[in-house]
């Protein structure tokens, strides 16, 4: 009798741990699949956001006040940049860029900061509005031409004491402008292309 | 008899061990929702501060337009607005949601406390495009404004700007002002354009908003077309927040953005310290502006000594405008430029006044250049 109760006490503690650990193993799980939901919403929120910043950043470089197209005290021409003070903000432009892989290098082949334009060399002031990235006008038509007004990445020091980019992701967004030349003639000629914001995260 | 005891107390244990176990269960997941609630207020600040963030923005390409965002979600929170060093300090009071803003000039109340919030934008042109001046208010800040049995002609452009989406009243007689309804509003501004309502002698408040928290109640004064003062209650009474009266800087008459601002601003300090943001960058555009018209004068001196006679006169009619003529282009460009550098560096703010006349000059030169027809001008 006292070997058969003895049994069944047995049993029961079995029984308990069995129900414990089967209970920690959901638990588990469930905390595993949490981290990893997590993780993936986050990751998810960070590209919205970096998508957003892009945007934003186009939208503030497309109504800059110190290269929009102005006509005197009437509204502004949208979508549309004064080629004078383009050129006044960005001293020396060059051809269009060659076609940049799709992913970031490991480290910028080229400098990390090319010209220096009034933007760049008020950066401190302007990173408010740019951040970090990359701001570049582009003319197509009728000559090709660029002209990068601002471009700052996140960089830090490798171990050899070298700069090397500290950033993964980039978000770039496109949209055609119009530049307009004052200069050309008796009226002002308008010329197209786009600008190009390269946003880093 | 043993069996019994044995078995009342595996009973007992059963009991505290189910209880106990169920309790640390029960207590994982109160804190799981605790710490998930945290987190969505939290994330609903954070969202609210890059909403605005995203507003600014926006506010730019849509200049002119009002936005009105339901912050219904965030009613029982208090979204605070300060400036200082220029730097524009802007959240949700009690909470770590908050951003600066160096760049964009934001006027608006000290604090809002609503379902709805109203941001509207309006261009700066001093004498060209500097900023985009942004206005923040809510639903429930309510403007009474008076302008005496004449009409003020202001006051008509505010209300017709303003229309609908802000919370605005005109008041016709001084009776009505002393009777006024505030209504269930959390704060309240009076804007006096006939500087006669609220004056040193005659400040007693409105017995209907003397129940109201002093800082809840406010009122800005114009004294003259372009100068104004700012009023605060204390108690019973208006007390005057400005020694002398602050002056509105800019050159146009009709939607002079410097005069909304100094009506949406919640008082003095934060008028001049926006104002100053619209300067700082103002500083940079006029660079950009200096660099463009030794461009152009650089062109019509190249065109002057070409053999065309056409040609010739133009270049030499319009450099005139650039450089000659009193004002000039280039002149008027620099003096505005030193004193832009004054302006930035004098928290008294005196020298910012002087920004008028150089920028009047610019104006009447740029003028000078689109009626003479064929030169290219500034702006």
């Amino acid at each position: 009798m006292i070997a058969s109760n003895n049994k069944k006490a047995q049993l029961h503690i079995t029984e308990t741990i069995a129900v414990l650990f089967i209970f920690f193993i959901l638990v588990a799980f469930g905390l595993i699949f949490y981290a990893r939901y997590q993780q993936t919403a986050v990751q998810e929120k960070q590209e919205q956001l970096l998508a957003s910043r892009a945007m934003d950043t186009t939208v503030k470089a497309l109504f800059l006040p110190e290269l929009m197209c102005t006509k005197g005290q009437a509204e502004h021409e949208d979508n549309c940049v004064d080629l004078i003070k383009l050129n006044a903000a960005t001293p020396t432009s060059s051809p269009p860029p060659s076609p940049e892989p799709t992913t970031p290098e490991p480290t910028p082949s080229k400098p990390l900061i090319q010209q220096k334009s009034h933007f760049q060399d008020n950066s401190d002031y302007y990173f408010q509005l740019f951040s970090y990235s990359n701001v570049t006008f582009i003319q197509v038509y009728p000559t090709s031409q660029q002209w990068q007004i601002y471009n700052k990445q996140k960089i830090k020091k490798s171990s050899d004491g070298k700069q090397i980019k500290d950033w993964t992701r980039k978000e770039p967004t496109y949209f055609t402008i119009t530049l307009r030349d004052d200069l050309a003639g008796t009226t002002p000629q308008y010329r197209y292309g786009y600008v190009i914001v390269e946003a880093y995260s | 008899m043993t069996f019994t005891k044995k078995a009342q107390l595996e009973l007992g244990f059963n009991w505290i061990y189910m209880l106990v176990a169920g309790g640390v269960i029960l207590l994982f997941f109160v804190g799981i929702v605790v710490k998930e609630k945290f987190k969505a207020e939290e994330s609903l600040g954070q969202d609210l501060v890059r909403t605005m963030e995203s507003l600014f923005t926006g506010a730019q390409v849509s200049e002119k337009t009002k936005n009105v965002i339901d912050i219904g979600g965030l009613a029982d929170f208090t979204l605070y607005f300060d400036c200082e060093d220029q730097v524009t300090t802007y959240g949700l009071k009690e909470t770590s949601a908050r951003a600066e803003n160096i760049v964009d000039p934001i006027f608006s109340p000290k604090e809002l406390k609503a379902t709805k919030m109203i941001a509207w934008s309006l261009p700066y042109n001093f004498p060209y495009k500097v900023a985009d001046m942004l206005f923040i208010t809510s639903s429930n800040t309510k403007y009474f404004l008076y302008s005496g049995i004449t009409t003020d002609l202001f006051l008509k452009e505010f209300l017709k700007a303003t229309g609908t989406e802000f919370n605005t009243q005109q008041l016709n007689s001084e009776k009505e002002y002393q009777t006024l309804d505030p209504g269930n509003n959390f704060q309240i501004r009076i804007v006096d354009f006939t500087g006669q309502l609220i004056t040193p002698t005659k400040k007693t408040i409105p017995s209907n908003l003397q129940k109201f928290d002093n800082a809840k109640v406010s009122a800005i004064v114009f004294s003259g077309k372009n100068t104004f003062d700012y009023y605060q209650k204390q108690g019973t009474i208006w007390t005057k927040k400005t020694v002398l009266p602050l002056r509105v800087i800019s050159l146009s008459d009709q939607r002079d953005a410097a005069k909304y601002a100094a009506i949406f601003a919640q008082d003095k300090e934060m008028y001049r310290c926006n104002m100053k943001k619209a300067f700082a960058r103002m500083k940079y555009v006029t660079d950009i502006y200096q660099s463009k018209a030794k461009t152009v004068i650089d062109h019509y001196s190249q065109d002057k000594t070409k053999v065309d006679e056409f040609t010739k006169s133009t270049a030499s009619g319009c450099l005139g405008y650039y450089t000659e003529n009193e004002p000039n282009i280039q002149s008027s460009l620099d003096s505005l430029s030193n004193k832009l550098t004054g302006c930035l560096n004098d928290p008294t703010f005196t020298l910012c006044e002087r920004l008028i006349d150089a920028a009047d000059n610019v104006q009447k030169a740029n003028q000078g250049l689109s009626e003479h027809g064929d030169c290219v001008a500034l702006y």
